[in-house]
């Protein structure tokens, strides 16, 4: 049996709250610099939460040849094609595509579509009956006919991003899109992985795409009580590890990176520019709206991403480092996550844990959601390029039950070699996915 | 003869009022297990978590840190369990576990269970009083703990039933209680530490657990 192929990032590509190239982004979150401001894609004024990390200025023209080709594109897929475009770039693929589109691929983790929602609830008002208090459903279907767009229909899928970049780009292989909450792209980068390893495609583009920032979105999190309601200045509001973090706040945007099999892309000249060495995925099986209090769940989705890279979490390298040399976190400022994601780290490394520093960038940039897990694997690449750890920020009061190493505050410069990205998604969804420094 | 009579139908009448009392003794609740319904609103879905639930949650959340807590290898520690607030994990955490939890977790405890103090059970000594209504009646054991080559052991040391004014022994009678409950010495992290439970006592409002964090073998 031959060995696995060894998988290599050679692409990179993000839209985020916090600026729509590599480097805006990373620069201002070695500032500890914030996205968060108050929301202005609706009147949120009345609600519990009134602020959110917006995409400023979304567009696509800077990255698609024909603008009319995605007319009806919303703002995830929208998201998606400027990171996807990013990503193929970097990769080279914009200028010699590849030799077979057959053996390129697609996993998202996208999210669904925003809901043609003012449309739908004046159709439902239209369709009131006063005299029995109820919906006619005669009334609603007339005036759903004149009022829904079969468009934004359509678009709100979760599979359209996907549609809109294979027509971009021309990506005719395997194709895939998984939601699996806020874990859905680092799923989908670890599938593509998978994908890749198993032969069925050479060149994968995986990410994810999302955006919650609607009417809908923010009250289901508001009725979860996962969202902050901070009542200060919303720079201040996510506070990750911190005694005082009162949930998440709602970000959007999407990450996407183009992995090939390193025999690929060094047959093409392409330089490699991290490589994936690991994954892990499990569920809780506990309570739907609750992580498993142990941690059980996560550290097994890490243990598993560990043991594919050939990593003994108990053993120090021979130069001393601990095992890994930096943990991107989950990381969303609930309670219950940031104490049960400590808990979990420490049941993989055991003693080794507290040498491992480990951050979360949702301080900065909020939680976008199923876009969550692929703009932070991106951030442990950066990493590993450019030896500095991005903070964790607004840790002003740290909570004396987690006691790790949570980057607080300031970016700091360390030698980076192995990361380990997690993401955990409601319903007890893990993933985890280890990346490692390229080297021949 | 007629003397004999009185004396018997005052015996009979004294027999009756003692009868009567020791039922309506057996029949009350002992003071310190009457509480009101208790509250145990999750929080999610928009309402608002109940004190009950978060003081279950937040007590779960903090020994799960504390056993997990990266500490100096065989350092002696202690936990200290507050008995109101297990007491809340058992009302409204407990049931969340049974029907969330792993399908090894299967408990047949009766509803209604109640933990008491020291100070709220005249003569428990150090003993852990938990009760639960068994048959119309409340039935109350003092549970004591013991350590074994194997690990530690439960123990019901008495069982009353009623207010606790009619000591009515009743060990064995109660299903749900065994008589003895063997309990692991040794807890595993699942990242190769171990800690050691080194005594278990109960104290006036709390459950105090001596703790030894043993380091992963090699």
């Amino acid at each position: 049996m031959s060995a696995a192929p060894r998988i290599v990032v050679t692409g990179m590509g993000w839209i985020t709250p916090l600026g729509n190239d590599i480097d805006t982004v990373w620069n201002r979150m070695m500032a500890s610099d914030s996205g968060m401001a108050p929301i202005t894609r609706f009147d949120a004024r009345t609600f519990p939460t009134t602020f959110a990390a917006e995409v400023r200025e979304p567009s696509i023209a800077p990255f698609v040849q024909d603008l009319s080709v995605h007319a009806t594109a919303g703002l995830n897929s929208m998201f998606a094609l400027g990171a996807a475009a990013q990503a193929w770039k970097m990769a080279g693929f914009a200028k010699t595509r590849p030799a077979d589109a057959r053996r390129v691929g697609l996993y998202l983790g996208a999210g669904e579509g925003v809901l043609d929602t003012i449309n739908f609830f004046e159709t439902n008002m239209a369709s009131w009956d006063a005299a029995t208090q109820r919906c006619d459903g005669r009334r609603w279907i007339e005036a759903a006919a004149g009022r829904l767009s079969a468009t934004k229909e359509i678009e709100q899928e979760p599979n359209m991003p996907l549609a809109h970049i294979a027509r971009e780009l021309g990506i005719k292989g395997p194709a895939f899109n998984c939601l699996t909450a806020c874990a859905a792209s680092t799923q989908a980068i670890g599938e593509a992985y998978s994908i890749i390893q198993r032969g069925d495609a050479d060149v994968m583009v995986a990410g994810g795409t999302h955006t919650m920032i609607h009417p809908l979105g923010v009250t289901g999190f508001n009725r979860l009580t996962a969202l902050s309601t901070f009542k200060g200045d919303p720079t201040k509001a996510s506070r990750p590890f911190a005694i005082d973090r009162d949930g998440f706040v709602m970000g959007e945007g999407s990450g996407m990176i183009v992995l090939e099999t390193l025999e690929h892309a060094l047959a093409r000249g392409a330089r490699p520019i991290a490589e994936v060495a690991g994954y892990g995925s499990s569920a809780d099986a506990f309570r739907i709206t609750d992580i498993q209090p142990e941690g059980r769940g996560a550290a097994a989705a890490m243990l598993q991403a560990l043991a594919q890279a050939g990593i003994d979490p108990h053993q120090l390298r021979e130069d001393g480092r601990a095992p890994i040399d930096y943990i991107s976190a989950h990381g969303t400022g609930t309670k219950e996550n940031d104490s049960i994601e400590t808990v979990a780290v420490k049941r993989v490394f055991g003693e080794l844990a507290p040498k491992i520093p480990m951050s979360s960038i949702k301080g900065m940039m909020g939680h976008l959601i199923a876009a969550a897990g692929a703009v932070e694997f991106m951030t442990c690449v950066l990493a590993i390029q450019r030896g500095m750890l991005p903070p964790t920020i607004n840790h002003a009061r740290p909570d004396p039950e987690l006691d790790l190493d949570y980057v607080p505050n300031r970016a700091r410069s360390a030698p980076v070699d192995i990361c380990l990205s997690n993401s955990f998604g409601f319903g007890g969804q893990n993933d985890t996915v280890v990346v490692r420094r390229f080297k021949d | 003869m007629r003397r004999w009579r009185v004396a018997a139908g005052v015996g009979t009448a004294t027999l009756s009022v003692v009868i009567v009392v020791v039922a309506v003794r057996i029949s009350e609740t002992p003071a310190w297990a009457i509480r009101a319904a208790v509250d145990c609103a999750s929080g999610r879905d928009g309402e608002a978590e109940s004190r009950s639930h978060r003081a279950g949650r937040l007590l779960e959340s903090n020994i799960v840190s504390e056993i997990h807590r990266i500490r100096p290898t065989d350092g002696p520690w202690q936990l200290s369990i507050p008995l109101g607030e297990a007491q809340a994990w058992l009302d409204c955490r407990l049931p969340e576990w049974l029907a969330h939890g792993d399908a090894d977790l299967e408990l047949d405890l009766p509803n209604g269970l109640r933990l008491g103090s020291a100070g709220s059970d005249s003569g428990s000594g150090d003993g852990l009083v938990i009760g639960a209504p068994q048959g119309g009646v409340f039935a109350t054991l003092v549970v004591g703990f013991s350590r074994t080559p194997a690990g530690w052991e439960a123990i019901p040391r008495s069982a009353l039933v009623g207010s606790q004014a009619v000591p009515v022994r009743v060990l064995g009678w109660m299903g749900w209680m065994p008589e003895v409950v063997s309990l692991p010495s040794l807890i595993e992290l699942g990242d190769g530490r171990v800690v050691e439970v080194d005594s278990i006592s109960v104290q006036a409002t709390s459950l105090v657990l001596d703790l030894r964090t043993r380091a992963a073998p090699g």
